[in-house]
């Protein structure tokens, strides 16, 4: 089986990759082949609303054969190996699929068992989480029903999707504490392994402001690295000094740690680190010129976001087939990312930046302050660009 | 042996002079020779003016003073050299680039104000573009179009990205329903207060007309022990009272 261009991956970042190839240049109609073994797609930034009660999660859902872009190939299968010296991608079911050309994008895989006891009490004992279909519901259960007492909200140390999803739950449990009157009561505390509340200090500071008066506790360079749930107890450790203290908690919402796909770590694409080493502009691999990498699983030194594939999309697309019609790769990657930090019901600040840690702004006023017409955006015509215009390769 | 070479050369002069042609050439030098005088003589004054200038050290002099005045102070050093250097290189070039844009301008000119050549032209695009209507009007137009393709076809494409998207909305069922339904969330509440006023006013109006009872000074006595009624007069009360501060004040 031959295909001038293979897709891993058919989430964000691979179908609009092979939607932008296929609008640009009919002739690969046929020719682009997606290897993914999941039946469904999912918009999952609209899982922080679903957590707080504030969408429906069916809506975030979708057959993955409605995604697949007219003139590709879907290969409804598991990658198992690559073997990018002889250009072949090897899958679970046996089959050997040969390239002219690959592009990675696998996404990112939830490691719920290096958090010990999490696996047996994700879902039930006050113990919940936004990053899964499965558990989102969960969160919303728990936010609903609590009567008050610590609330405890975690973000883990190595890099995951969506960096600002872990405090974008917790500014909605807040809201909604305060309008089922049990806030007085209750104890809001912020556990995280990086240093500081944002990386991007103008977004930082709003942030730091929204804590204060939210009256939230933060607990910086902590780390959860067991629960029990039937004894509602957690354990954090400190990231520099690996201390480690117990901390009793009514409801936790665990962001869990995460990493590259297993199958990426151990092949010859990736880097130490496990995720695929490419060029942070070109997004070239940094070894194999016939090889793309886009989106989560990818080297690239930014924030893991759908909105930063937005822009990586177009990068690959043009690059790619610039070098089918023996151009060089010029297109590049400036690391553009963004955050929709959603800070209460009808509020949201919209982070936006790039590599350097810059403000890379789209509307014309302020985007640190929050903004009730950002939330309309996020909630309301956000997913409507996602499945008609990302996932067509328009936007 | 010498006379008769002399008389050979005299013989072939005679023939050549006897030409037709060369006795043309000849009255037309002839007839140029004053004006050929008159452009010698002209050189042989500049010359000589050149000449006295170049002598005269405080004519020279003033004259580089005026010079040095009027031009902005250049310094000289390796790199302006350089730059003159290759400038200079470059003359014949732009010596010859200077003739050909003056040659392609003529011809332009030429071509725009011969008749014929346009209506041969336009009537050659005519026949090769029946349905198109050419004249000079269109083809300035299709000049100005030209200069502008690259800037329109950029719009052209994002036109096409945004109608595609459109389509890509209107086909997509769950899309308009997420749509229609995020709409509905948050007018509904609004929606909801409106018909609220409009159905206690509709019902506060029939019982109005309906009620016939006289209004004595009893029924407003007891109306203005209705809570919401006091509030409104000290709402009332406490708005003049601003209002008269505010009056006195100015």
């Amino acid at each position: 089986m031959h295909y001038q261009v293979v897709i891993v991956g058919g989430g964000t970042a691979g179908i609009s990759i092979a939607a932008r190839l296929l609008r640009e240049a009919k002739a690969l109609s046929g020719q682009v082949a997606i290897i993914d073994p999941s039946s469904k797609h999912y918009y999952q930034p609209l899982w922080t609303l679903v957590g707080g009660g504030a969408a429906q999660k069916e809506v975030t859902e979708r057959d993955e054969a409605s995604v697949i872009p007219d003139g590709a190939v879907w290969i409804q299968e598991a990658v198992k190996e690559f073997a990018p010296d002889v250009n072949q991608v090897m899958t679970e079911q046996g089959q050997t699929i040969e390239y002219d050309y690959l592009v990675v994008a696998a996404g990112i895989q939830v490691d719920w068992n290096r958090v010990k006891g999490l696996p047996e009490t994700i879902g039930k004992n006050g113990v919940c989480s936004n990053y899964s279909y499965q558990y989102v519901s969960s969160t919303w259960d728990n936010i609903r029903n609590f009567k008050g007492g610590t609330a405890i909200f975690t973000q883990p140390v190595n890099p995951i999707k969506c960096g600002g999803a872990p405090q974008k739950i917790m500014y909605l449990a807040d809201d909604h504490f305060r309008r089922s009157g049990v806030r007085n009561r209750t104890q809001v505390h912020f556990y995280s392994a990086t240093p500081s509340i944002f990386a991007v200090k103008k977004y930082a500071d709003s942030l730091s402001q929204v804590i204060a008066r939210k009256g939230i506790e933060t607990h910086f360079k902590h780390s959860l690295v067991e629960i029990d749930g039937e004894k509602h107890e957690a354990v954090f450790e400190n990231v520099d000094s690996k201390e480690r203290s117990t901390v009793h908690f009514d409801m936790i919402h665990v962001t869990p740690p995460m990493s590259a796909p297993d199958f990426i770590k151990k092949s010859p694409l990736a880097n130490q680190d496990g995720w695929v080493s490419v060029d942070k502009f070109t997004l070239q691999h940094t070894k194999y010129a016939n090889v793309f990498g886009a989106g989560d699983s990818s080297s690239l030194p930014t924030s893991k976001t759908g909105a930063a594939i937005r822009k990586q999309a177009p990068v690959v697309a043009q690059n790619l087939l610039n070098l089918l019609r023996n151009k060089p790769a010029v297109a590049q990657y400036d690391g553009y990312t963004s955050c929709p930090l959603v800070t209460g019901y009808g509020s949201l600040v919209l982070a936006e930046f790039d590599y350097n840690n810059e403000p890379d702004e789209t509307f014309p006023f302020d985007q640190g302050k929050e903004r009730f017409s950002m939330y309309l955006l996020k909630k309301e015509l956000l997913p409507v660009i996602y499945w008609d215009g990302m996932l067509k390769g328009l936007m | 042996m010498a006379e008769s070479t002399v008389e050979n050369n005299r013989d072939a002069l005679s023939a050549v002079l006897a030409r037709p042609e060369v006795q043309d050439s000849l009255v037309a030098a002839l007839e140029n020779l004053p004006k050929l005088m008159e452009q010698y003589a002209a050189i042989s004054r500049v010359t000589e003016f050149a000449t006295t200038v170049l002598q005269d050290k405080a004519s020279m002099a003033s004259l580089m003073k005026g010079v040095q005045e009027q031009l902005p102070t250049v310094e000289l050093n390796r790199e302006t050299i350089e730059a003159a250097a290759t400038l200079l290189g470059k003359l014949p070039k732009l010596v010859k680039y200077a003739a050909l844009l003056e040659n392609l301008i003529d011809m332009v000119e030429s071509v725009m104000s011969d008749k014929e050549s346009l209506t041969n032209l336009i009537d050659g695009f005519k026949q090769e573009l029946p349905s198109v209507a050419l004249n000079r009007e269109t083809l300035d137009a299709g000049v100005v179009l030209i200069g502008k393709l690259p800037k329109l076809v950029g719009y052209v494409g994002m036109a096409e990205t945004l109608l595609d998207m459109a389509q890509a909305v209107l086909a997509d069922k769950e899309s308009l329903a997420y749509l229609s339904d995020g709409a509905r969330e948050w007018t509904e509440p609004v929606v909801e207060k409106i018909g609220d006023a409009r159905s206690l006013w509709q019902e506060a109006k029939v019982r109005a007309q309906g009620d016939r009872t006289p209004v004595n000074v009893f029924a407003l006595t007891k109306l203005l022990k209705e809570p919401q009624m006091q509030q409104a007069v000290h709402m009332l009360k406490a708005v003049l009272t601003i209002l008269q501060e505010r009056s006195a004040r100015q």
